[in-house]
């Protein structure tokens, strides 16, 4: 009985190992997929965004793995080989890339760093909605009445255009302040620091590599948060971690997902594009402890509609 | 003797692994986006469900324990602070919580999915454990300390709760193969999904190994042939630990409701050094374990309410597939040798029902119920032996013959039946402040009730810090060895026999001086008492028989040290080391054989983009022996396990290799003094394992 159930054992393994190589072979869609090759700790977001494209897309797609060093001819060899329509760039290094094959094919973009447009390309920002952060905040800490935002006429100045509205819609006074550099950005904070209300003041931080620096700068005001008990939310998904109140990260199956229903427009005859929107799908993080030091009540329902809760240990 | 090349070994590893991999402008970006490495691995896994109560407790993830290159839960396990997994004369594992050992282990409360899986016969998870794999594993909590308040009986020194992956953990389809030494193999086919609003998921483990062959110098053979002058023993020889494996993993879930079905079957398991410590290269064991539970949870039946309640079947057995040898061919006049085959079957029945309701300000009460019906249902025994009165010398009974169902069996068949509530709140008494409060009222049919308390107050003390107090009280409820066992003189059953009980105070600090610096230390002390031991009634007479006995108490104290810090992006070093020093209340002696100081250094580097190099350094150090045991302390002894891995996520191949023991040492736990040279575990061996995702 047991040896016979070891061969049962042993044969459906290595039948699915022999077969695995077919797979491939079997996707002929005319969508693409274009990602770059990184340290395997980071293909966790790639592998998640691909097996959402697959599921919408309902079969394997090719991909092509950018290298670090990569020579565009190859690329477009590929591309071309394929006879590929539409590609899905998955990643900064992969738009880059695409972006200078100069329309040879249509191009959805999920990059990292990518600046919300309204015009000019078709894609997803991973900058999530400012929209999706002040409904978390006006559930979490309905007495706030001012968010501040200190960022970078390079990296967000559309996103923040959007943020006004949102924040107007939402019931919220946003005051953005842009910075030129992380020491403009640093003397801003240390101004908001001395004149806020805690009761009534939060502070964003958005994705921005030139105002909101991950280490010293943003323990310190975590530190100043954590005394003087206001709010600070983030667009960055570890800052929940560290001690912000909440963030929103992306949800990357269903951004796959997103994209490869875009990609499906775009193989249209008349698909004009679509910009580069915000990211709508988002999880989000809650620090549970912090919310505990605010003083705010949470209801269960509140703290389920969270995806993660931190701190993770107990 | 504690070796030093281990130690060296690992120092020149840490000195080659401090410069990080530089990375890419698109890693850099990731980085900006995501926070760190680990939170790329969180935000792409699954969330995880919070603790029911404060405790001081470890949670290792399946991505931790892959890192780690852990083949068996044993491994994983052994690198909790104040947990060393000690082994018992059947090669059992022995999952020792801060100074806690008996020799069933029974004071350890083992839970799969929130099923308790202790068995009735003696307490432990089954004598015929064979080892429990790790690829359906999705994470392993273990709590140190008492957790009576929320699981009851026996989780007494330690609750180590296994939970097995989902559809979302598992994700697709994974299929590996691994191969080792001692002609070990292994192959796994895991696949999760979602069909017509089913999330299933599925887990077929295989192995088979003829397990370590170290040798046992001396047995209890060695002993006897010493003092009758016969040449019975087998000694020197090797421990018998080969075994067959399956386990099986089915998991169906829909809304509210999810729906487990597993099997555990264990064949051809070799019976370690033997049953009554005399080696035995041909007994046999098998054990099938089947567990069926259907759970709901609804979070949304009414506002503030949390409603979940478990039905769960969990039906485990031993049995012997070929004849065991209590002692060998030639023993005390057996040309045979003395043959004893018991065999147990025994099934649970449980249902518990709990209402969490956080309408009331400050405070989140949770009320539950439940009952459990255990059921020994058979007890098979074959033996040629028998005892005469007060003494523990078999006499012959003229060939092999059949004793169930009669008075000569070594254990009556009965039924336990457990019914239990238990209330819990959660107080927020400021916004730094929380008071949880715990209590729960047993009433078992056979030993009566038992009422235990828990109290845990958590303080925020900063941003980067956090201050628990914890006390609580908790019991062992006896096992049916101790209170229906019979006609084994060294094993009488008493069924007057209390619950043991532990008293345990502790303090935990939690401390980040860093972002990625993690200190936490716990402080304990308890208080064990009732133990219950097999001893002589009466020293004085001349009845030698040992019937089991609430006897004695031991009390002990510790510390628990935890250091874990991301040097640099490649480098992940996790550190901790326990202290504790018990006694035995009635000799005054050191509590024996648990290490009085453990140390456990782990270092994964991440030394190239898709490959990765695991060390584990473990030091176990001061086992002191029983009472009245004379030979010299337990050797220290330190092993380095190594483990490198390639993988590529997104093609979804990933390789790796692995050596433990690297230097060969010669480790061993401790045996009683029928065995002279303890028990020595495996020198080093390797493994080769290939995997697939799709």
């Amino acid at each position: 009985m047991l040896i016979a159930l070891r061969k049962v054992v042993y044969g459906v393994g290595f039948l699915i190992l022999a077969l695995m190589p077919l797979q491939p072979v079997l996707a002929q869609q005319p969508v693409a997929v274009v990602y770059p090759q990184v340290d395997e700790r980071f293909q966790f977001i790639f592998a998640e965004m691909l097996k959402g494209i697959e599921s919408v897309m309902g079969e394997p797609v090719r991909s092509y793995v950018l290298p670090a060093e990569y020579q565009l001819d190859d690329l477009d060899h590929w591309l071309d080989v394929q006879d590929i329509d539409t590609v899905i760039a998955l990643g900064g290094s992969s738009s880059r890339a695409l972006a200078q094959l100069n329309g040879l094919v249509r191009v959805v973009y999920g990059g990292t760093d990518l600046s919300v447009s309204r015009g000019g390309s078709t894609g997803i920002s991973l900058m999530p909605d400012p929209k999706l952060l002040f409904e978390r905040l006006r559930s979490l800490a309905p007495e706030i009445e001012t968010v501040t935002v200190i960022y970078s006429m390079e990296n967000n100045a559309c996103l923040i255009e959007k943020a006004q509205q949102e924040a107007r819609d939402s019931g919220l006074t946003l005051e953005a302040i842009p910075a030129g550099s992380m020491k403009e950005a640093a003397g801003y904070y240390r101004r908001w620091l001395k004149q806020l209300d805690v009761k009534k003041d939060a502070l964003w931080l958005p994705m921005d590599r030139i105002t909101v620096d991950q280490s010293r700068h943003f323990s310190n005001l975590l530190s100043q948060a954590w005394e003087r008990e206001f709010v600070i939310f983030s667009s960055t998904s570890v800052h929940a971690k560290r001690g912000a109140l909440f963030s929103l990260y992306a949800d990357h199956n269903a951004l796959g997902k997103s994209l490869a229903r875009m990609a499906r427009r775009q193989l249209q005859q008349d698909a004009g594009d679509e910009g580069i929107r915000p990211l709508l799908e988002v999880k989000s993080a809650l620090n549970r402890r912090t919310a505990d030091h605010l003083g705010l009540r949470l209801v269960p329902r509140q703290i389920r509609s969270f995806d993660l809760l931190f701190p993770r240990r107990y | 003797m504690l070796g030093y090349v281990p130690l060296l070994f690992f120092v020149s590893f840490l000195s080659a692994a401090v410069q990080a991999v530089e990375y890419s402008r698109e890693e850099q970006d990731l980085l900006l986006l995501y926070g760190d490495e680990e939170m790329i691995t969180i935000a792409t896994g699954e969330q995880q469900p919070l603790s029911k109560a404060p405790a001081v407790a470890n949670v290792i993830t399946a991505e931790q324990i892959r890192r780690m290159g852990a083949t068996d839960l044993d491994e994983v396990l052994e690198s909790v602070p104040g947990l060393h997994v000690s082994r018992s004369a059947s090669y059992s594992p022995l999952y020792l919580f801060r100074g806690i050992a008996s020799s069933f282990n029974a004071e350890v409360l083992m839970l799969i999915n929130g099923v308790p899986i202790n068995t009735l016969f003696v307490g432990d998870r089954n004598q015929v454990w064979g080892g429990m794999p790790v690829q359906a594993i999705a994470r392993v909590e273990v709590i140190r300390g008492p957790g009576a308040a929320i699981y009851g009986a026996d989780a007494f020194a330690g609750v180590i709760n296994v939970i097995t992956k989902n559809a979302a953990d598992i994700n697709g389809t994974e299929v590996g193969l691994r191969y080792g030494s001692f002609a070990s193999q292994e192959v796994w086919l895991l696949h999760g999904s979602e069909w017509a609003g089913w999330q299933w998921a599925f887990a077929l483990e295989g192995s088979r190994t003829d397990g370590a062959n170290s040798i046992i110098e001396q047995d209890a053979q060695s002993g006897l042939d010493q003092l009758l002058g016969s040449q019975a023993s087998l000694a020197p020889g090797p421990v018998n630990l080969q075994r067959n494996n399956v386990d099986l993993r089915l998991e169906l879930g829909r809304g509210n409701f999810v729906a487990r079905l597993g099997l555990q079957r264990r064949t051809n398991s070799g019976v370690g050094v033997g049953v009554a410590s005399a080696l035995d290269p041909n007994g046999r064991l098998g054990s099938d374990r089947w567990n069926l539970d259907l759970n709901y949870h609804n979070v949304s039946l009414a506002e503030d309410w949390d409603i979940s309640s478990q039905l769960s079947f969990y039906d485990t057995s031993q049995v012997v597939e070929q004849n065991l040898h209590l002692f060998p061919a030639g023993s005390l006049g057996f040309q045979e040798g003395v043959i004893g085959n018991p065999e147990v079957f025994e099934r649970h029945l449980r249902g518990t029902v709990s209402a969490s309701y956080a309408g009331f300000f400050s405070h989140r009460i949770r009320l539950g119920l439940g009952y459990a019906v255990s059921d020994l249902y058979r007890v098979n025994e074959t033996k040629n032996f028998t005892f005469s009165a007060g003494s523990p010398l078999p006499m012959p009974l003229g060939g092999v013959q059949d004793v169930s169902d009669s008075d000569a069996v070594f254990l009556s068949e009965g039924k336990r039946k457990n019914a239990y509530v238990f209330l819990q709140d959660i107080w927020k008494l400021a916004n730094d402040w929380e008071l949880t409060s715990g209590v729960r009222l047993d009433d078992y049919s056979d030993f009566g009730q038992t009422v235990n308390p828990r109290l845990a107050l958590v303080w925020s003390m900063g941003q980067n810090s956090t201050l628990k107090l914890l006390h609580g009280q908790a019991f062992r409820a006896p096992a049916f060895v101790e209170t229906q066992g019979r006609n084994n003189p060294v094993a009488l059953g008493n069924a007057d026999l209390k619950p043991e009980t532990i008293q345990t105070t502790e303090l935990a600090f939690e401390y980040y001086p860093q972002e990625r610096l993690r200190l936490s230390t716990s402080l304990f002390r308890y208080v064990w008492q009732d133990i219950i031991r097999f001893e002589t009634v009466d020293p004085s007479s001349a009845d030698l028989s040992k019937r089991a006995q609430n006897s004695g108490s031991q009390s002990g104290a510790g510390l628990e040290f935890e250091i874990d810090w991301r040097v640099n992006s490649d480098l992940h070093l996790m550190l901790n080391s326990a202290y504790q020093y018990s006694h035995d209340e009635r000799s005054g002696q050191s509590a024996a054989n648990a290490p009085n100081h453990q140390l456990y250094l782990q270092a994964n580097w991440h030394f190239h983009p898709a490959w990765s190099l695991n060390s584990r350094l473990n030091l176990v150090m001061s086992r002191a022996r029983e009472t009245g045991d004379l030979r010299e302390e337990v050797a220290d002894y330190s092993t380095l396990d190594v483990s490198v891995r390639r993988r590529s996520v997104v093609a979804g191949w990933a390789v790796a290799v692995g050596v433990r023991n690297l230097s060969d040492t010669d480790r061993r736990e401790p045996s009683s003094a029928e065995i002279p040279n303890d028990l020595p575990l495996s020198g080093r061996n390797a493994f080769a394992e290939l995997s697939y995702t799709f």
